[in-house]
């Protein structure tokens, strides 16, 4: 269906385009990471291609996709990010597919600078699957707790692992109910039991 | 998979059509010649170099390409009788030939993928199910039948039968082991083909024509012979039926942990089915040198061992005095009850031959060592019939095992059932013992002042124990066993230890420690290293690097193999 | 006489006043809303930089509903995945179900029957009438109206109603299969849906009436939440956030699938993109939706409602327990599952709140290798910081109702 816009692409890019297909009428291309800002950039702002939306950014573990050969764990094609861009006025979609591993920290570049909202996407890739992104503003975990150890959604993360517990943290200006917690004497007015209710403003701590 | 709803009914056969591929992609003179030995063939356009005299089944196989069988058997004669395996070949286009018959021959095109062949795989699918029982919710089969199997694959259609189907008897007691039912049964005649060629025990056949033909035993006899359990391992479908397993589990919930077999001194690699940390049943894998694809019945519910009748907890003292305690308890009063005994000629060490070869190692440097001995003495089952083929006479699964850990730590081994031992307090590694078990745990209880026994099983010999610790079988640890044949071959551990069970060599760790001896061993990779270092035939090899397959020992083969059995390759 | 001190301590304290709030101490407060919050749609957190009511930085962070739907998916066949669809979106389940069937159809080269098209749009604008219904009701509740909330909630409980009689549940639908639909409609259905239609039309008009020209609810939502139509594509906003900022995109009319092109209707488009839109967008879109819908029941085809192939759909309970064929296949799709073959797909359709995209993986085993949900709300919770900075924190509440995140798919 997009055939023209992986056209065009491919002529512009050619030499970091590894290969390229159509699946299920969808068209992609497998590029190399390096240059994909530029590539993001190319797509966004070309009067022709016009695709403005990154409609989708994830990322794909192959470590057991073929059951007889399963790669290594630190092979370098085992990751490979997908993105998914669209134009909104050309109504064409494209695919860009970047392979990703190896033994050292995962790292491509990330492109919220072309598309900001490739800042959660890319977190949530970061979360699930380790692959770091270069240049993000603030990489942190998005849907998993920070404590939280390993990445998900990767293919060796057992899916009956547990997690250790962690400590609660301390949270200011947070109001604990009766239960567990700091035994009545010493705590403050606002904390013991009964005490919710009618407490007033003064005798807040 | 999405095949397009298109039902040919044509009666004859269409000549093939345009989706055929047309020859391979290479032409005859580009193809090296084969080696020696070898033909070139074609499969669905790909090339392949294939031994001479093989049937097109395998070929295909060694391409990738399945072709479906029912009837066919690597280890069988050839039946022709299941008609699944037709395709078409160079040599009669438009022709379909049996996949399992036709051999293969230089350049010749086999076609598995033609309308043809995809049509007629699917009527002779169609023809098996015509008369098959609605049974897929009760019977044992269903997850490993090739018939389900091969019908979601090639078939896929609707019943078109409007009438009723044939019965023939059901749930009929063939032999011990074996349950028929002659419904499910599509008349394949593997389980006869076994019997005659590979059992040489002809004790069933297929009787009656047409319609109403079935299995069934010969007139007056029944399905007895000590292999009839394969023929429900070959059975295609749900006909034969193992009864130790009816009814107990499904098998998609049971997970295979590759062992070896204990009842006998050969050695069958055996699979043990496991779900929840229980066996429900052995199935033999596939060991080309040692057992082939075949099991015996003996050894076939062999596992039993491990899951009924086991000595749970550690009892101390006998009778009314007994008490249960936990397995650190019972170490300490264990040790309270040796530690005078140290080195006392009135002090015997039996070491069982079913235990694996770790555990013997770790019970002869505790004899040896801790306290103080300077033989030890040999005991085991007794032993029972053998064949030429798969069944040994001696039911003891290591006892090479044993004299390759005496010799290698200098002790002298001695047959327990030899007259000429009167010690006074005994120290068993493995209960089982020869003879009148009943008397001599009489004659035992009344005779020892001291009998430590480590048991898996309750007997009479583990009643008349004194100081009675559970004992891990060898389903329950890794280890080695050695052969008949001197065939090392290590197994993994398939279930966690039940009860309080432990290994011999992790009691002697325990034992040794309140004894204060230096023989501490964590694994059971290390008491095999500790026996490698000492052991000339196994040169310092480590556990790990065994293969799953075992390794035969230098200098301890047989000089002759019986008549049947497996061999290594090369071997007379 | 306290006039008087009051006049001769004025000079110095006027000066003092001054020089007193120089000295105040003023720094930035941080408060914390959520996760568990009654004007959060679902647990997410939002710790927001205050100086005095102007929002300086509004972070949002989120995962307290995550449940682990990705990788429960890589251990179900691909049609166990179906009922763990259903809780995405929880408000619009069905739209979930024709989302995931359709992308296992796509992998699989197959489409299903026409009447199964027609129900699946039906079922699919029914459902995303009670989203919008809620949200409309959601946020007029925030906002203080509790009586358009009710309206809404009665109107979605009547579409329940519908809902419940075609597939056995208001929410945990679990309607579609892959190749078609469960069941058929019931006897009588389709009467009773265009009744039920007329009484949500009515409910509807209400809450509009009361809403859209209320000085209270416009003076809250015109003017807030605004976002402009770059931003918006750049944060990757679809649906009607995006249409509400002029950008004229819905899946359903840009590229069409099932059998939308065979409708009339129009796409609603706003100017602002601020709340107040984004709401008249959403009013709108339901009277779209009820075109719809009563199209389809005029033009609803007769004819099976789910693919013939055994090797995908259940075969009917009559062969299943006559036949051997029937229990076979019944028995190998229940415990191994469709088998679908090596590729994946990118499958997306229009969800309540933007474009549902459905990225499956499949290496041919029989279960899913990887599925990842483009969740609609994913990037439009993320812009909320951006849109809230440097206004109130009272147009928080709105802003956030009128993104209309469901905390089920952006979190999975």
């Amino acid at each position: 269906m997009s055939q023209r816009a992986l056209d065009l692409f491919v002529q512009n890019f050619g030499d970091a385009v590894k290969a390229t297909g159509s699946s299920h009428g969808d068209e992609w291309a497998r590029v190399d990471g390096a240059r994909i800002q530029a590539m993001a950039s190319f797509l966004k702002n070309d009067p022709a291609l016009e695709m403005k939306l990154l409609a989708d950014l994830t990322c794909v573990d192959y470590l057991e996709f073929d059951p007889q050969k399963r790669l290594a764990l630190d092979d370098p094609e085992r990751f490979e990010v997908v993105y998914h861009f669209a134009s909104v006025t050309t109504r064409e979609r494209l695919s860009l597919k970047v392979r990703c591993g190896g033994a050292e920290e995962i790292v491509v570049p990330s492109i919220t600078g072309v598309f900001r909202t490739a800042n959660w996407w890319e977190r949530l890739v970061w979360d699930f699957f380790g692959v770091r992104f270069e240049g993000h503003p603030d990489l942190r975990r998005i849907l998993t707790y920070e404590e939280f150890k390993g990445h998900a959604l990767r293919k060796d993360y057992p899916i009956h692992l547990r997690q250790p517990l962690t400590p609660e943290r301390r949270v200011q200006d947070l109001i604990r109910g009766p239960g567990p917690g700091p035994s009545s004497l010493h705590a403050p007015m606002s904390q013991r039991p009964g005490a919710r209710p009618n407490v007033k403003a003064d005798d807040y701590d | 998979m999405a095949e397009p709803n298109t039902a040919t009914a044509s009666p004859a056969p269409p000549p093939s059509t345009a989706a055929a591929p047309a020859g391979p992609s290479t032409s005859a003179t580009t193809i090296a010649p084969a080696p020696e030995g070898f033909v070139n063939v074609v499969v669905d356009g790909k090339h392949a170099v294939v031994p001479q005299g093989v049937n097109l089944i395998e070929a295909a196989r060694q391409v990738n390409v399945a072709i479906p069988y029912f009837c066919y058997h690597p280890k069988l004669s050839i039946a022709g009788q299941c008609r699944m395996c037709l395709v078409e070949t160079s040599d009669a286009r438009g022709r379909l030939v049996a996949g399992c018959q036709i051999r293969v021959k230089e350049g010749l095109q086999i076609f598995t993928k033609t309308d043809l062949v995809k049509d007629a795989q699917r009527a002779s699918e169609e023809f098996h199910l015509v008369n098959h029982p609605v049974d897929c919710a009760i019977c044992d089969q269903s997850g490993e039948c090739k018939l389900q199997d091969y019908y979601v694959g090639y078939d896929a259609k609707p019943s078109r039968i409007a009438t009723y189907k044939v019965n023939k008897p059901k749930r009929k007691i063939f032999g011990p082991l074996v349950v028929y039912d002659g419904e499910r049964c599509i008349l394949c005649t593997r389980c006869v083909r076994f019997m005659n060629e590979i059992a040489k025990e002809p004790q069933i056949a297929m009787v009656g024509r047409g319609d109403h033909s079935e299995i069934d035993t010969v007139p007056g006899g029944q399905l007895d012979s000590k292999y009839s359990g394969n023929t429900v391992d070959i059975c295609p479908v749900g006909a034969l039926l193992n009864r130790d397993f009816r009814f107990t589990s499904r098998v998609w919930y049971l997970e295979n942990e590759r062992t070896v077999c204990d009842a006998c001194a050969n050695g069958c690699n055996v699979g043990a089915d496991v779900r929840a940390d229980e066996v429900y049943r052995y199935l033999p894998k596939r060991n080309e040198e040692v057992n082939d694809v075949w099991l015996c019945d003996d050894g076939r519910v062999s596992y039993h061992r491990a899951m009924d009748g086991r000595v749970e907890t550690a009892r101390i003292g006998r009778g009314d005095a007994a008490r249960f305690l936990s397995d650190e308890a019972a170490v300490q009063s264990t040790a309270e009850a040796l530690k005078p005994l140290v080195g006392s000629s009135e002090l015997a060490v039996l070491i069982s031959k079913t235990l694996t070869t770790e555990e013997m190692l770790a019970a002869a440097v505790f004899a040896r060592d801790v306290l103080g001995q300077k033989r030890i003495y040999s005991t085991g089952r007794p032993p029972g019939s053998g064949d030429d083929f798969l069944i040994r006479t001696d039911k003891n699964p290591n006892a090479p095992g044993l004299d390759l850990v005496a010799k290698a730590l200098g002790l002298e081994l001695i047959d327990a059932d030899d007259p000429k031992n009167h010690a006074q307090h005994l120290v068993m590694f493995g209960a089982e013992m020869t003879g009148d078990l009943s008397a001599r745990g009489q004659a035992m209880a009344q005779a020892l002042k001291t009998l430590v026994v480590l048991g898996v099983q309750h007997t009479p010999i583990t009643e008349a124990a004194t100081h009675l610790l559970p004992l891990s079988t060898h389903l329950e640890q890794e280890g080695t066993f050695l052969n008949y044949y001197g065939r090392l071959q290590r197994f993994r551990q398939a279930i966690p230890q039940r009860f309080d069970s432990m290994p011999a060599w992790a009691w002697v760790t325990r034992l040794s420690k309140a004894l204060g001896g230096q023989w501490l061993f964590e694994s059971a990779a290390e008491a095999f290293g500790v026996l490698a270092a000492k052991s000339a035939p196994l040169g310092g090899k480590s556990l790990e690097a065994l293969p799953d397959t075992g390794v035969v020992l230098e200098g301890l083969a047989p000089a002759e193999y019986p008549a049947r059995a497996p061999r290594p390759a090369g071997t007379k | 006489m306290l006039e008087q001190t009051m006049a001769s301590e004025s000079a110095p304290a006027e000066q003092d006043a001054l020089s007193v709030e120089q000295e105040l101490p003023t720094e930035p407060m941080t408060i914390n809303l959520g996760p568990s919050h009654p004007a959060t749609h679902g647990t997410v957190r939002i710790v927001a930089e205050l100086d005095g009511e102007i929002i300086q930085k509004a972070d949002v962070e989120i995962g307290y509903l995550h449940r682990g739907f990705e990788k429960s998916c890589e251990n179900a066949t691909w049609a166990q995945v179906l009922p763990y669809t259903d809780r995405l979106n929880y408000v619009s389940p069905l739209l979930n179900n024709v989302g995931w069937a359709m992308a296992v159809e796509k992998l699989l080269g197959i489409q299903d029957p026409e009447r199964s098209q027609y129900i699946r749009v039906i079922a699919g604008e029914v459902s995303r009438m009670a989203d919008h219904l809620t949200m409309l009701g959601a946020m007029s509740l925030e906002l203080g109206g509790f009586a358009p909330f009710l309206y809404g909630m009665e109107a979605r409980e009547l579409l329940y109603d519908r809902i419940t009689e075609l597939c056995g549940a208001r929410v945990t639908t679990a309607y579609t299969r892959i190749g078609g639909v469960a069941n058929d409609l019931p006897p009588g259905w389709t009467d009773k849906l265009k009744g039920t239609l007329v009484k949500v039309a009515e409910l509807r008009e209400e809450m509009d009436k009361l809403l859209s020209k209320n000085r209270i609810f416009i003076d809250r939502t015109r003017g807030t939440g605004v976002i402009t139509r770059e931003d918006a594509l750049d944060f990757g906003f679809t649906g009607p956030c995006l249409r509400a900022t002029g950008v004229d995109y819905d899946v359903r009319k840009a590229h069409p699938y099932l059998v939308y092109d065979r409708f009339d209707f129009t796409v609603p488009l706003g100017t602002r993109g601020d709340n107040y839109d984004r709401f008249l967008l959403r009013v709108e879109e339901l009277r779209q939706s009820e075109r719809i819908i009563l199209q389809a029941l005029d033009q609803l085809p007769d004819g099976p409602v789910i693919v013939d192939d055994w090797r995908i759909a259940l075969p009917p309970k009559a062969q299943v327990y006559g036949s051997i064929e029937g229990v076979m296949a019944h028995f190998k799709l229940i415990m191994q599952g469709p088998q679908i073959p090596p590729g994946e797909a990118y499958q997306y359709t229009e969800g309540g709140n933007g474009e549902l995209g459905f990225y499956i993986v499949s290496n041919g085993q029989g279960k899913p290798y990887r599925v990842h949900v483009r969740a609609p709300g994913f990037p439009l919770l993320s812009a909320l910081g951006h849109i809230v900075q440097g206004h109130m924190l009272a147009d928080l509440i709105p802003t956030f109702d009128s993104i209309n995140m469901i905390g089920g798919e952006v979190e999975q």
